[in-house]
């Protein structure tokens, strides 16, 4: 992906505010809206979401903004939560649509594959035929719900949980419960922090030089304080430093340098798995 | 259907359930073994039976419990078949407790069972989603005492067969008193293979590194 594309895309996702893109929605979004309405008169505070139909949204879904690492996105919530999500992960075998609630339009789109890597998302709420997932797009704790039924979704449970504390500057990693390791690493400078709350790992890069890691391992979380890095959208990612000196010190622009023997186990870690970090 | 014998919203919970009862048709021959659930039973100050109750292939949703001054749920959803049964709590509350879950999840496949909480937590105190069998915590409830809850509570019946409670909670209510409860119960023996799409997720994959690079914040 080159740079023009990102900023273009970026662009995009920006001017996205709701008296535009209300316009831009299609009838057929509006019928989804329709239907969203008359399920819910149901029972009234029950609040039993739209069932995805056949997806309406899906004939736009090409226009939507992108889920990535590149994009922001505007009108979905936020993820309040810091406790470790139950490991409960979902892969789009196709892009699906993105909404801000259960059964509401779609704003956005979760393309099948993040930096080359197959898109795996975890899973933070489940309602009736839609799950609310993490997203790796910019502002960071973005959330959206997906439709489950309609759409090709494979899902899979990640025993793994990654917590670094940046107090502390400590990462964890356990497996079903069990700490497999506990590293001294080396996290955000004061000015430029690792940003705390819930996030996931996104994809598994080999870059072809090698000049800091073998392994970079981008999370869906950004720089609160960097809007680019090196030319890059500012992802923080867990990879590894050439020397020791730098572990248990607060010195980097956001990422987690990671140890060797910790960098390969979080190599084996699946997409998707939870990470939280705290203050 | 047995839709005469629901409320207000039988037409939608109905329609929950409608899909999964036509899966059962076509399965159920295959395998040999039992299957039962129900959503939550309570006994002690507030005694609530089996509800929704199923046994052998059935499969029953309910949206809300009989009105009782303990608990609220939004829709219980139970279902069984030859082998495997299956018991689903959704937006459960019990106030008194402070004990609220999104999801509770019990399953039970041909002897081995398995649950599941989303968004669960005691007074406070967050309940691990996915817990080890019969995982028994202590949980300090203000104005009550001291809670005991079992996650994951798995029994082997005198049949063979195995329970699958995912949550029991038994609270204090002064001397010698105590209210018990049970949410999402699941039991099964036989063998059999699952039909396919009501697999548990399977084990997420090990990441195969992309040869590429993105600048990331160093």
């Amino acid at each position: 992906m080159t740079d023009r594309f990102n900023r273009v895309r970026r662009d995009r996702a920006a001017t996205a505010h709701p008296p535009v893109r209300a316009r831009r929605l299609t009838a057929a979004a509006a019928v989804t809206v329709a239907v969203a309405l008359s399920v819910t008169g149901c029972g009234g505070k029950s609040h039993k979401p739209a069932p995805a139909g056949d997806a309406p949204a899906a004939k736009s879904i090409g226009k939507l903004p992108q889920a990535t690492t590149y994009t922001t996105l505007k009108g979905l919530g936020q993820d309040a939560s810091d406790a470790m999500a139950d490991g409960t992960v979902v892969h789009p075998k196709a892009a699906v649509p993105v909404s801000a609630t259960a059964g509401g339009p779609a704003v956005a789109a979760l393309p099948s594959t993040q930096l080359g890597s197959p898109t795996w998302v975890p899973v933070v709420e489940t309602k009736p035929g839609w799950d609310r997932v993490l997203l790796p797009s910019r502002p960071n704790h973005s959330t959206g719900w997906i439709p489950t039924e309609t759409v090709g979704l494979d899902t899979a449970h990640s025993p793994y949980q990654i917590a670094v504390d940046t107090s502390a500057r400590r990462l964890t990693l356990t497996r079903s419960g069990h700490k497999l390791g506990t590293w001294t690493v080396a996290v955000g400078a004061a000015k430029t922090p690792t940003p705390v709350g819930r996030t996931f790992l996104l994809a598994s890069l080999a870059p072809a030089k090698k000049t800091y890691s073998p392994l970079i391992l981008p999370v869906g979380a950004h720089s609160e304080t960097l809007d680019t890095f090196g030319g890059g959208p500012g992802t923080v990612a867990f990879h590894g430093w050439p020397s020791a000196s730098v572990f248990g010190k607060a010195v980097t622009h956001g990422c987690v340098r990671v140890p060797a023997d910790a960098l390969k186990k979080l190599s084996e870690v699946p997409l998707g798995t939870p990470v939280v970090v705290t203050a | 259907m047995r839709s005469t014998r629901l409320a207000a919203c039988a037409v939608a919970a109905g329609a929950l359930a409608a899909p999964l009862a036509l899966a059962l048709t076509g399965t159920a021959s295959a395998t040999t073994g039992t299957g039962s659930a129900y959503g939550l039973a309570a006994s002690g100050l507030v005694a609530i039976p089996a509800t929704p109750a199923v046994a052998d292939t059935a499969d029953r949703s309910l949206l809300h419990l009989p009105a009782n001054p303990l608990i609220d749920v939004k829709v219980l959803h139970v279902t069984a078949k030859p082998a495997f049964a299956r018991a689903s709590v959704t937006d459960l509350s019990v106030a008194k407790a402070a004990l609220t879950a999104h999801l509770v999840t019990a399953t039970c496949t041909a002897g081995t069972g398995a649950s599941r909480l989303a968004n669960a937590s005691l007074a406070g105190h967050r309940l691990a989603a996915v817990a080890a069998p019969n995982s028994a915590l202590r949980i300090p409830v203000q104005g009550l005492g001291t809670a005991s809850v079992t996650l994951n509570k798995q029994t082997r019946n005198a049949d063979g067969s195995l329970t699958v409670t995912a949550i029991q909670v038994t609270l204090p209510l002064g001397p010698g008193r105590t209210q018990t409860l049970s949410v999402s119960s699941a039991t099964c023996s036989g063998v059999r293979e699952e039909p396919p799409g009501q697999e548990p997720p399977g084990q997420a994959p090990k990441p195969k590194p992309v040869p590429s690079d993105l600048p990331v914040t160093g």
